[in-house]
């Protein structure tokens, strides 16, 4: 049976502004021997706001060794501040994901996600709120059978890019991460 | 012996306290979004309470729980806690102050494992706020203010062989002016063998 050890709690400082370029919210350095024959398993709290009317598409994709391992452009995902004077369109999005290492080759990772979940709430007053939904079956929507060299130095990293302007500045964060290292 | 292992709080390096040793893997045992909003009351409220049936977390095993709760208030000076109970025993309060109108989220982690056999528990919680009255609350300015984690040890006596209610609740200091006034978005509640 593995351990647990948790590599990083954190509440990333790091914010997205008035933008539509890609913009990293959460990173972390795996050091190199750290992932043998374990597993990276994470949680991301990631919020936005969208100031303007209408809905809008953000993207967030997690990243290990530079490469992208699941990206999600989440559809109508943030509802603009159509509602009104005081409507604020701020949405939630709970990822929950694993990287795991192929057991016979300990200097390789095999990258697969595990379960993320998406949860689409306006804020508070914007009279166009939607209660969050958890997906029935969340598992297993993205699998990544790249080889990943755990030998060395490698990040975890979570950006963030809007496919519009969202009209405020910041606009997106990440809330809160947890990063855990499972290990036989 | 397999164990829990955490960075300390506020996320620098460090080990657990005595009696750590819990398995893995998990096996999720409750996702579900908000239930409960908090109305503009003083009075404490559940926002997330989930039965943990007899047996379900192993002698040597863990609960793990991970919740985010956000909220409102249109007072200024106001204050909150957010409380864990089980088994009806409450074993954790987490106090926080609340400088400014507007909406904040409050992360938490933690975990309830098994030591010697499933009757003595050593508890765990972690929380960290992120008070973003500026951007995020309307109209105002400012970047959002995260601060770092903050964890707790606590000690518990419960038979897990029985059913245990697990749960969060809220209380405002002062009534909030808001309803609602606070829910949690969403909650995870793992099983670790």
């Amino acid at each position: 049976m593995p351990d647990v050890r948790v590599l990083d709690v954190s509440a990333p400082t790091a914010t997205v502004g008035d933008s539509t370029s890609e913009t990293t919210i959460f990173t972390k350095t795996i050091a190199g021997g750290t992932l043998t024959t374990g597993a990276l398993r994470f949680r991301f709290h990631i919020k936005c706001r969208n100031n303007t009317a209408g809905s809008k598409t953000p993207t967030v994709r997690v990243k290990y060794a530079g490469s992208t391992r699941g990206a999600f452009a989440v559809s109508a995902w943030v509802e603009g501040n159509a509602g009104g004077a005081g409507a604020r369109g701020t949405s939630y999005l709970y990822l929950n994901g694993i990287i795991q290492s192929v057991v016979v080759n300990t200097t390789q990772a095999q990258c697969y996600w595990w379960k993320y979940h998406q949860l689409t709430y306006d804020q508070y007053d914007s009279g166009v709120a939607t209660p969050p939904a958890i997906p029935t079956n969340p598992d297993n929507i993205n699998t990544s059978t790249s080889a990943v060299n755990t030998s060395v130095d490698q990040a975890l990293a979570v950006t963030f890019q809007w496919d519009g302007s969202p009209s405020v500045d910041p606009s997106a964060q990440c809330v809160a991460a947890y990063v855990e290292l499972l290990q036989p | 012996m397999p164990k829990i292992t955490n960075v300390a709080p506020g996320g620098g390096g460090g080990g657990l306290g005595s009696g750590t040793k819990t398995k893995v893997f998990n096996t999720v045992y409750d996702i579900r979004a908000a239930q409960t909003e908090v109305g503009d009351t003083a009075a404490e409220t559940d926002l997330v309470s989930v039965n943990v049936v007899g047996g379900t977390i192993p002698a040597t095993g863990a609960l793990r729980w991970w919740f985010l709760v956000n909220t409102d208030t249109t007072v200024a000076i106001n204050g909150l806690h957010i409380r864990l109970y089980f088994g009806g025993t409450k074993f954790a309060d987490h106090q926080y102050g609340v400088a400014a109108t507007g909406t904040s989220d409050y992360a938490h982690w933690g975990y309830i494992q098994n030591l010697d056999d499933a009757a003595i528990q050593e508890a765990y919680t972690e929380t960290v706020i992120a008070s973003t009255p500026g951007i995020y609350g309307g109209g105002n300015t400012g970047a959002p203010k995260p601060t770092t984690w903050q964890g707790t040890w606590f000690k518990l006596t419960k038979a897990t062989g029985s059913d245990q209610i697990w749960k969060a609740t809220i209380q405002w200091n002062l009534a909030p002016g808001r309803d609602p006034s606070a829910r949690s978005l969403v909650s995870y509640l793992e099983i670790l063998k």
